[in-house]
């Protein structure tokens, strides 16, 4: 009990350091040209966290745990410092758009702060779930009126504390998911390594759209489906439905994940139906349904009765723009890995990259954008990050060929399957280079994670290589996101 | 520059993995004989497939024998492992030595000398310090190959491959650290010296010359043939008949014709009438045998006077074509075709209005020949009403020499376009006709690869799975159903390696010497018949050779007095002289009847002799940018496929075909080669040799050619990709499961790609999104 409470006072604690953080840089001017004293900040932030983890190595003291306390401290340190040095228009998604009359993220919420209501048009971006926007107006209005600024710019860009206050949980129930996966030393600590290192949930966590947010919600509902599935109690329903609910406010494809659920529900009704106490557990459903299903589909509902916009809309695209892929071959798209193109840049092109799977590794490292900093460190986390996908799948493959595996392991390995099918069909659906970016799989991370951490290889050779590319992989990330 | 950067790297390649699978024993084996083998594979070979080589380059080279001599002596000498044959091996088979002289730069090579001295001076240094020198042979490893890939991008590639340039120097520096890491940890000591490791077994001059080889015929008891094989033979070659004859080619074109020549105003010129306000969008020309004429066009309408010009200089490129001039005008009265240069023969003509409908002149009558087979005129013409692709040249020419008349394609030896001939004499000058030999002869491989295969592997298996292989190999069904010469000289290249098999098969089991003289026989008639159809047939001949002696060394190696045998050879020397020589070279001869009855004045030998300088002259000069042309090395993994023919269709959709090789097949094929070496080393393998050597032979010579070439100049080594692939899953746990679903999977992709191959109407998005699978495949415009 203490130790929750403690966990709840350090998690109120960063929350508040982060706000306090960005409304501090903000009254000093950062991150002004280049936001170089936040990132010399960073630098030695992690090179002090660095040095006793080493001092501590040498010395024989450090243990799994420690090192896992100070990877989720140099997460964290990577999450803030990239979104107090990132301006809200820096690699940013659909907001202040080419034409002033398209609509964009930061309409959304202007409208908000403006007229305190929702958007009257479903236009361009204004058709989105609203969560994000909503906490994001409050944070902003408040954190606004403190420092005495107005102008839309930062109005929009405060928003962004919610991106990063939502990367930052992340890693705490990122690495409650892997415990409850039954990980621990070195398989807890390389799964860390990936969710707390992986650039996209920096990227997410420095934007203005609802990507990081609706990613929490995502792990939040794996988590506890799987607590759910351990004790299926009152408690864990209605906190699941409204974990559920929130997210469907925040993003529709929050549905993916509650096909995992559904499967999870389906099996215990089934064997509640064989042990003949169904009946609790479908009384249990009709609450769940009716706490999220109201707060999850208000807003779809609302824009269907205004606007005739489906359950299921998604920003329709032309054929004709310049990221339609629809005219390669399917081979080309899905079923092969450019290998070509993972050895030309180590950056995303929407404009002429058609592979999902070279997509998705280089936009989980680089995003959509390229930087100014050699060819080193990119290369660096592309390759490492290249081979810890190769580890993945030799660990996946070791995983069902030797059935090694506890429950919530299997259900991790099935919903990473299942999430990177939606993610495959939403870009066959929606052939254009920017259906394949990997913010919107940010939870997929959180089952790789658990695969990778739970396989043991039998090779000390293999298990070194894997420690390596681990440590390959953290360097990579923290230099780049310090150097740009 | 980039093609032998390949080539060296692949031979690296090839040697290492030799030299892994090889034992210890065998590791250690380096006469002067086989450094002086490696030298000339490692060395020499790269160095004359170079195309831009210079005296620099050349002096580069003499410069490293310095550094080898330095090595040899250095590691012979002085240090006492005396290891200096190996060294220089090892630096041969570096992947980074031959790019550095390749650069042809004296101060490049005064570094690498400066940097294998300094390495000799390491050497002395880690003995005096006790530190093992294998232990940094690996990272030595990754420094050389990363240098290599850093070489091939700055240098060969010239692209700006950026992950793969920063990729190598990464690697460099794991490399560097991992030594300087072993150094400080003393992860490199030796804790107890081992003479007997570093001593090199000594190997009788017995061994060294003629490694023991073993034959390895199958794994399991051998089948023999029967009725049943008879029956899936049968099936077999019915199955891709039917394949092949679908819409193989229209039996009807228009054939009588109107010889028109610059010379003479009235055969030069055709004026048309037409009623008043005809509108003409487009001009439809069949041309005939003849060069490709050069028009004006001009029209003239209702309310002018004099002609106006369409087009000037119009070039009708292609014989036996529906070639298009596109008119454009309203209100034409009266259209005017007028010769300018070289003559023509049309065989009709089709004027087509705004609509696409054929519109018959008013005075249609004048020109009879012209206006006679207007039914003839498909709406939208595809490749099984005309000409495609180089069928202008091989066809027309056959046409030519069954009508004696003066030869167009003079760039390859006439056997196959006499053989095609008799299809047009059979069925007549229409595409059937000209493509029904060349279908007959892919028709014939199946047959002839199912023996080939039984005869290989002994099992019926194998033999059904070799000869599914090759049926869905996708290349083969093109050109069955084209009229090139390729699909003639791979049937006579596959009786020739097939044959040479019987051949070394008799010689193991010491059959007598008229059975062996009868593979032989078998092969000469097939190398005399691939070397008259096409040059390409000498490499594979080159490839005989080398079997042919490979294998009688081994026999001979086995007789204890082969002396004895003097008249056993003396006889199969002159057989062979009768076979491979004086039979090829008549056939070769008599080949030329057709050029000495269109030139009388040359007899057969002047006429052979003046068309071989011509043809050398050709293939020597034929450099040209071609959208589909590729190299040696993307052909190996099926990179550009040849786009054949291609018509957008009046509904939407589209008809193509394309010479490419089934990826599956191309992929493990090439998967299987590697594997080859790996047999011939660890097993023991003579199948494995043997499919390799006659690869060999088909493939290499290209990487001294410099032309302009396509990717179905790779057809003969293709062939021998089934059954490496074969031979490979073969030694597998699950071998036979291995290959039915690799055929299934094989059929599968074959029925997935038949509208690519054989030009059925098909919508562009099924080609873009389905078979397009790599984005150097241009099946689709």
């Amino acid at each position: 009990m203490e130790n929750k409470r403690n966990n709840w006072i350090t998690f109120l604690i960063l929350l508040w350091a982060i706000v306090l953080l960005y409304m501090a840089c903000r009254f000093a001017g950062l991150p002004g040209e280049s936001g170089w004293p936040i990132k010399v900040a960073m630098g030695i932030c992690l090179l002090l966290c660095g040095y006793v983890t080493v001092k501590e190595y040498d010395a024989g003291t450090l243990t799994c745990e420690e090192l896992v306390k100070r990877i989720l401290f140099m997460g964290i340190v990577m999450r803030i410092g990239y979104m107090l040095y990132t301006g809200c228009t820096v690699r940013a998604h659909d907001i202040w758009m080419d034409a002033p009359d398209i609509p964009g993220h930061e309409d959304y919420i202007l409208h908000l702060l403006e007229y305190g209501k929702l958007p009257d048009s479903n236009d361009v971006q204004l058709y989105q779930q609203p969560l994000f926007y909503i906490l994001g107006a409050v944070v902003s209005k408040g954190i606004n009126a403190v420092l005495g600024a107005g102008s839309a710019y930062e109005l929009v860009d405060a928003t962004k504390v919610i991106s990063c206050m939502a990367s930052c949980c992340c890693l705490f129930v990122a690495k409650r998911v892997l415990e409850v996966c039954g990980l621990k030393d070195k398989g807890l600590v390389r799964g860390m390594i990936l969710i707390a290192f992986l650039p996209a949930f920096y990227l997410a966590g420095g934007s203005v759209n609802p990507d990081m947010l609706s990613g929490l919600f995502l792990m939040l509902a794996f988590l506890f489906t799987i607590y759910w599935w351990r004790e299926p109690s009152w408690k864990h329903t209605i906190l699941l439905a409204v974990i559920y609910g929130f997210g469907m406010m925040t993003k529709i494809s929050m549905g993916v994940m509650a096909v995992a659920t559904a499967a999870v529900f389906l099996v215990a009704l089934i064997r509640a139906l064989r042990e003949h106490r169904g009946k609790t557990l479908v009384t249990k459903y009709c609450v769940f349904g009716l706490v999220s299903l109201p707060l999850g589909l208000w807003f779809s509902v609302r824009n269907y009765i205004r606007f005739g916009q489906s359950l299921l809309y998604v920003m329709p695209l032309s054929k004709n723009s310049e990221i339609y892929t629809g005219d390669h071959s399917l081979l080309e798209r899905f079923f092969s890995i450019d290998i070509g193109n993972l050895l030309k840049t180590p950056y995303a092109d929407a404009w002429s990259d058609c592979n999902l799977p070279a997509y998705q590794l280089k936009s989980s490292l680089f995003g959509e954008a390229s930087f100014d900093v050699g060819t080193i460190v990119p290369t660096l986390l592309l390759l490492s990050a290249a081979v810890l996908a190769v580890f993945c799948v030799a660990a996946f493959v070791k995983m069902l060929r030797e059935r090694i595996w506890n429950l919530p392991q299997k259900f991790a390995w099935l919903t990473a399957i299942w999430m990177y099918l939606c993610s495959a069909w939403f870009y066959y659906s929606h052939p254009f280079g920017c259906s394949m970016d990997y913010r919107y799989l940010l939870a997929l991370t959180l089952t790789v994670a658990v695969v990778l951490g739970s396989c043991r290889f039998q090779s000390k050779r293999a298990d070194l290589w894997l420690d390596l590319t681990c440590s390959g992989f953290a360097l990579g990330s923290c230099l780049m996101y310090c150097l740009i | 520059m980039i093609s032998v950067y390949i080539a060296y790297g692949i031979i690296c390649l090839i040697f290492w993995l030799c030299y892994f699978a090889s034992d210890r024993e065998k590791r250690a084996n380096c006469s002067f004989k086989r450094l002086a083998a490696y030298y000339g594979a490692a060395r020499l070979f790269p160095m004359l497939a170079f195309q831009d080589r210079v005296t620099s380059t050349w002096i580069s080279l003499g410069l490293e024998l310095v550094i080898l001599g330095i090595l040899f002596v250095y590691f012979e000498r002085i240090h006492r492992s005396r290891s200096g044959k190996q060294a220089v091996r090892a630096y041969l088979f570096c992947p980074a030595a031959f790019p550095l002289i390749l650069m042809g730069n004296a101060t490049v090579m005064t570094m690498v000398l400066i940097a294998v001295f300094l390495l000799c001076l390491s050497c002395s240094f880690a003995e005096r310090k006790n530190l093992d020198l294998h232990t940094f042979v690996p990272d030595l490893g990754l420094i050389t190959i990363a240098i290599y890939g850093l070489l091939l991008v700055t240098i060969a590639l010239q692209q700006q491959l950026i992950v793969l340039d920063a990729g190598c120097k990464i690697l460099i520096g794991v490399g560097i650290l991992r030594i300087l890491w072993k150094l400080r940890s003393g992860a490199a000591k030796v804790d107890a010296p081992d003479d007997a490791a570093d001593s090199v077994a000594p190997l009788s001059a017995e061994n060294s010359l003629m490694p023991e080889v073993r034959m390895v015929q199958g794994l399991q008891p051998r089948e023999r043939l029967c009725r049943k094989d008879v029956l899936l033979i049968a099936i077999f070659t019915l199955v891709f008949a039917v394949a092949v004859f679908w819409r193989l080619g229209s039996h009807e074109t228009p054939e009588t014709f109107q010889q028109m020549d610059t010379k003479n105003l009235q055969t030069s010129t055709v004026v048309l009438d037409f009623e008043e306000g005809q509108q003409i969008s487009e001009m439809k020309v069949f041309l005939g045998y003849q060069n490709h004429g050069t028009f004006d066009i001009s029209y003239r309408s209702g309310s002018s006077e004099g002609w106006m010009k369409i087009a000037e200089n119009t070039r009708i490129p292609k014989v036996f074509y529906w070639n298009s001039i596109t008119v454009q005008k309203q209100d034409v009265t009266q259209l005017k075709l007028e010769l300018k240069q070289e003559d023509a023969r049309v065989q009709e003509l089709i004027c087509l209005d705004g609509d696409g409908k054929v519109v018959r002149p008013v005075n249609a009558d004048a020109y009879p020949e012209l206006f006679d087979e207007q039914e003839l005129y498909p709406e939208t013409a595809t490749y099984y009403d005309e000409t495609m692709f180089d069928e202008v040249y091989h066809a027309r020419t056959a046409y030519e020499f069954l009508h004696g008349l003066s030869i167009y394609e003079t760039t390859h030896p006439p056997l196959g376009k006499i053989l095609i001939s008799i299809g047009i004499a059979l069925f007549g000058m229409n595409p059937f006709g000209w493509r029904f030999i060349c279908a007959l002869a892919g028709i014939l491989m199946i047959p002839l690869m199912y023996l080939w295969a039984h005869a290989i592997f002994g099992r019926r298996t194998m033999a059904v799975c070799s000869t599914i292989l090759v049926e869905t190999l996708f290349m083969n069904l093109m050109l069955s159903r084209i009229a090139t010469l390729d699909i003639l000289v791979a049937l006579f290249v596959m009786g020739m390696f097939a044959t040479m098999y019987g051949f070394c098969q008799a010689l193991e089991r010491k059959e007598p010497l008229r059975k062996q003289m009868v593979w032989l026989a078998g092969c000469g008639l097939f190398t005399a018949l691939a070397v008259a159809t096409k040059w390409t047939g000498v490499y594979a001949a080159a490839g005989i050779a080398v079997l042919f002696f490979r294998n009688l060394a081994i026999s001979l190696g086995r007789w204890k007095n082969w002396k004895e045998q003097a008249s056993y050879l003396r006889k199969l020397c002159l057989w062979c002289i009768l076979c491979f020589l004086l039979v090829p070279a008549a056939v070769y001869l008599l080949s030329y009847i057709p050029f000495t009855r269109v030139h009388p004045d040359q007899n057969l030998l002047e006429a052979a002799v003046s068309n071989a300088q011509l043809m050398l002259s050709y293939h020597s000069n034929t450099v040209f940018d071609h959208p589909y042309a590729s190299e040696w090395y993307e052909w190996l993994i099926d990179r550009r496929p040849l786009l054949d023919t291609y018509t957008a269709l009046s509904d939407g959709r589209i008809s193509t075909a394309a010479t490419f090789f089934n990826p599956l097949l191309c992929w493990s094929g090439l998967a299987a080669l590697f594997h080859q070496f790996y047999l011939m080393k660890k097993k023991g393998d003579r199948t494995a040799e043997y499919l390799v050597i006659a690869y060999g032979s088909v493939l290499l010579p290209w990487l001294l050619i410099h032309r302009t070439v396509f990717i179905y100049q790779y057809f003969l080594g293709g062939l021998l990709l089934p059954l490496m692939i074969l031979n490979s899953l073969r030694y597998l746990k699950h071998g036979q499961r291995w290959m039915l679903a690799l055929s299934a999977v094989s059929v599968a992709l074959f029925v997935l790609f038949f509208p690519a191959l054989t030009g059925i109407s098909v919508s562009v998005d099924y080609v873009n999104q389905v078979l397009e699978w790599l984005p150097t495949w241009t099946l689709a415009i």
